[in-house]
């Protein structure tokens, strides 16, 4: 099973307490660039991709404690991204996020994320406030 | 020996009608259920009948008739928010939440969670698998019939 370094480490880092390293995985840089600067000023380092496929790279390479997942995305999505993550028997938590589209509803994308093993289901427009009680849950666990 | 499609289709009725049956549960419909579901789990920001609709891909109308009749039934109630008194959220009351712990889904998950872990993962993977395909199609079909549409106006436009 593969887990990063840190992420086989005690967790129990909140934004309160310590710093954690978050992936942030989207194809819209306004996103990525909102999620950024609510996670830095929770403390948080944050790490970026652009697809999934992306984001597999930084897993396979970088210590992340939590990965912040968008499911719509050209190439690989975020549903498949969950499935290789856990295929591969990596542990990370994982937030994954949609609003969903009309030709595939965020009922659809969240749910398949769930079975495949995404820890918490954010539904785009979300409060800063839900992002970070998500954040800080997991990283207690 | 690679199981025929159409009959494996046909059996695919067979479960989707008797998981069907099963949720027409506690004098609910499917809808209901899946809206109480919602309700239960939902985050403050996304209570709402429009975040309802939306995230069930389904209309505004369709999701505030499910919603009127969970009211009716006593299992969901508006609450105004304290930040913004001309925000409303929609929340389940505790008969609500006590009705979710007869989900007739949780008996389907049963059945799910007792299968050996290697057809799980192939059900879970072929349901993805074929939600994507009929999804698409289904895309594909409202594309057509936008385009059909929109030539047909463009037609009478001409008229």
């Amino acid at each position: 099973m593969h887990r990063t370094a840190r992420h086989s480490r005690s967790p129990a880092r909140t934004h309160g307490d310590v710093m954690a390293n978050i992936l942030v995985v989207d194809d819209s840089p306004a996103v990525t660039a909102l999620l950024r600067a609510v996670l830095e000023g929770a403390g948080h380092t944050v790490l970026e991709a652009n697809d999934g496929a992306g984001g597999l790279a930084v897993l396979s390479t970088t210590a992340v404690d939590l990965v912040v997942l968008d499911m719509m995305m050209p190439g690989m999505d975020g549903v498949e991204t969950v499935r290789r993550l856990r295929g591969g028997g990596n542990r990370v938590p994982v937030i994954a996020m949609s609003g969903g589209t009309d030709a595939f509803p965020a009922a659809y994308s969240l749910k398949m994320s769930e079975m495949y093993g995404a820890d918490r289901l954010l539904y785009k427009p979300f409060e800063n406030d839900e992002l970070l009680e998500a954040v800080d849950q997991l990283l207690a666990r | 020996m690679r199981p025929s499609a159409r009959a494996t289709a046909e059996v695919m009725a067979q479960v989707l009608r008797t998981t069907s049956s099963l949720a027409f549960a506690d004098g609910l419909n499917p809808a209901q259920w899946a809206a109480l579901r919602y309700f239960g789990q939902a985050s403050p920001s996304a209570r709402s009948v429009v975040a309802f609709a939306r995230y069930h891909g389904t209309t505004k109308g369709t999701a505030s008739q499910t919603i009127a009749a969970l009211s009716k039934k006593g299992l969901i109630e508006r609450h105004r928010s304290e930040r913004d008194r001309r925000s409303v959220s929609l929340v389940l009351t505790p008969a609500g939440r006590a009705a979710l712990d007869h989900d007739p889904l949780n008996e389907i998950a049963e059945a799910i969670a007792g299968l050996p872990e290697s057809h799980h993962l192939a059900i879970a993977e072929a349901l993805d698998q074929m939600l994507r395909t009929l999804l698409a199609r289904r895309a594909r079909r409202t594309q057509v019939r936008t385009v059909d549409e929109q030539g047909l106006r463009a037609v009478g436009a001409d008229d």
